[in-house]
């Protein structure tokens, strides 16, 4: 039996992480205190870890599904009921999916109030925004797959979400949204092309562009010197050396990554999959009856996920669907372009003021999205006639205008980018998580308003 | 101009216009052929629909409406985001999200902004009754039996 021998210098232990294929994404050395559990959370690794599972169960789910319009439903029943441990396969990557949009966007909020964007990370940033649009994308994708009632009416919305544009009036050589249906669809309706299509995208372009976007953000994170960390622990810390640190190395901030950095990832991986496995034995993931291209379920709700835009186009589907998602990550793809003060980065909320903003911002984003709803409520009757005003005139564009109003308010009176992007981001949270709840308890029959207990 | 530097941009031009024409016929790639589809679609016998009544063909996505006078057909698509209609008391509702029209097809409330497309129906020369999806009539237009 070969022994294991453990590196133990400190030049060991700098090439057992420089010299190794997996190991030499991390740096050699790091700033300690990115391994402060409040800090960052782990996010970023729970979520590469739930993306470690998605891919192992995917490919073991691929030796039975089958990518056709007669066949798909039934191989799911098969992976469920004959495939031996399938069904607890399925229930894993059905969860882990849903860990991974959920924790997704907890690492995009971590990252956005610890100001990890600034100090030449911008483009960490913006590789993290893709990589947000390619978890969805991949959710997206794979809910049409076991073509059940959710499947197929989920994308037929979604692809009309998308030909909203014609709600413009426009015609349809020029109509970008029927483009954009027409490429996702295969044609006019959800059909075979449509499900090979997205078969396609869900086990080759999104699983490479995934990895290759990880590879990019990793790569570029390490460029940018590691972790966002604050400025002025890093001058406090004192001299003194720990087992950590390197003694040949004249930085003695710095601690060897060799062995804590991959004990605390390993921690994490392990955590994670036995959340995901506990889930996967106790739940199994909903099947809906096969997808009925005259019958959609009523009502019919998309995952958690997307019920936020569900309940906005229910108010209008181009300015809901379209425009409002748009603005909203134009909106986060700009946070690095006009956010310069970087002073306070690395630090949740950047201190106190920033954190006061945040719960204000809390304060005042609850009742004005729970107004919406209210209103949302009212008959549509004043518009008789001239219904095409609810794109402009609805409780979802009023919200958007009355949330970039009060992050204005903020910017011009403490005269801070940083807080005022905390202002736009916060409400825009809150707003995305009371409409994602309206739509998964209060609305209930053709997506009226009923309060979950059931009056 | 030296020698050089005029090879190098007649390489550089060469491509870029290559690339361009090779990209954009790689991205006519998915676009769809799409529209080819029938979308004349025969009833049979108009005796199997009830009178005063909407009947829904579940196959072609279209509410029937026989009276004695004759029959119509509208779309039982949303025009919101394209979801199913089902007969309500005054009319269709959308179990998606809510929008109701009435009799006519007419958008009343909730999301959608658009009415209803009523189709044409005609009579064959040789009987048949045949719904023609491409064209749009009026909701008064009826098929005189």
């Amino acid at each position: 039996m070969p022994s294991v021998k453990l590196p133990l210098s400190a030049l060991e232990r700098t090439r057992a992480i420089s010299k190794n294929f997996f190991l030499h994404i991390h740096s050699a050395r790091l700033d300690p205190y990115v391994l402060k559990p409040n800090f960052t959370f782990g996010l970023g690794v729970v979520a590469v870890s739930l993306f470690i599972i998605l891919m192992c169960s995917g490919i073991l789910l691929l030796f039975y599904y089958t990518p056709s319009v007669e066949r798909a439903y039934f191989s799911i029943l098969d992976i469920t009921y004959v495939v031996s441990g399938g069904r607890f396969l399925r229930n894993l990557h059905r969860w882990s999916a849903h860990g991974m949009v959920f924790i997704t966007l907890l690492h995009l909020a971590r990252v956005f109030y610890t100001g990890a964007y600034s100090r030449g990370r911008g483009l960490v940033w913006y590789s993290g925004l893709i990589l947000l649009i390619l978890v969805l994308s991949f959710s997206f994708s794979g809910y049409l797959l076991p073509w059940d009632q959710l499947a197929y009416w989920a994308v037929t919305i979604a692809a009309n979400i998308a030909n909203a544009t014609r709600e413009l009036g426009l015609p349809a050589y020029i109509d970008p949204g029927r483009f954009v249906k027409n490429i996702l669809l295969g044609g006019e309706q959800v059909g075979q092309a449509t499900l090979t299509r997205f078969f396609m995208l869900h086990v080759v372009f999104l699983p490479v562009s995934t990895l290759f976007m990880l590879g990019y953000h990793f790569w570029r994170m390490r460029k940018s010197d590691g972790l966002c960390t604050p400025v002025q622990l890093s001058s406090q810390k004192s001299e003194e050396s720990s087992e950590n640190t390197d003694p040949d190395h004249p930085d003695k901030t710095k601690w060897l990554s060799w062995p804590v950095l991959i004990w605390a990832e390993t921690a994490i991986f392990v955590g994670t999959l036995a959340v995901v496995l506990f889930f996967a034995l106790l739940l199994d993931a909903p099947l809906r009856a096969i997808a009925d291209p005259a019958l959609p379920d009523n009502p019919a709700k998309s995952p958690w996920y997307f019920l936020g835009v569900q309940e906005l186009v229910s108010y209008s589907a181009f300015s809901g669907g379209i425009v409002i998602p748009l603005l909203l990550l134009t909106g986060l793809f700009l946070i690095p372009v006009f956010d310069h003060e970087d002073t306070a980065a690395g630090i949740w909320f950047s201190g106190g003021k920033g954190l006061r903003i945040t719960l204000l911002s809390v304060l005042f984003a609850l009742p004005a999205a729970a107004g919406a709803i209210a209103v949302s409520s009212l008959s549509t009757a004043a518009f008789r006639g001239y219904t095409f005003l609810t794109i402009l005139i609805n409780p979802g564009t009023m919200l958007t205008l009355l949330y970039v109003a009060w992050a204005i308010l903020v910017g011009k009176r403490y005269r801070s980018s940083r807080f005022s992007a905390i202002a736009l981001f916060t409400v825009s949270a809150v707003g995305f998580i009371v409409l994602t709840v309206t739509g998964i308890w209060f609305r209930g029959m053709d997506w009226q308003f009923s309060w979950p207990w059931g009056v | 101009m030296k020698r050089r530097e005029f090879l190098n941009r007649i390489a550089f031009g060469t491509l870029i216009t290559g690339g361009a024409v090779v990209t954009s016929a790689v991205l006519q790639i998915p676009v769809p052929q799409t529209g080819a589809g029938s979308r004349r679609h025969g009833i049979g016998n108009i005796n199997q629909y009830p009178l005063n009544h909407f009947t829904f063909l579940p196959e072609k996505n279209i509410y029937l409406y026989r009276d004695r006078k004759g029959i119509k057909a509208v779309s039982a698509i949303c025009t919101h985001l394209g979801c199913i209609l089902q007969r309500s008391d005054a009319g269709f509702r959308c179990p998606c999200h809510g929008s109701k029209f009435n009799n006519r097809g007419e958008a009343v409330s909730g999301p959608a902004i658009r009415d209803l497309d009523w189709h044409s129906v005609i009579r064959e020369p040789d009987g048949r009754i045949m719904i023609i999806e491409d064209i749009s009539v009026s909701p008064e237009t009826l098929l005189e039996i």
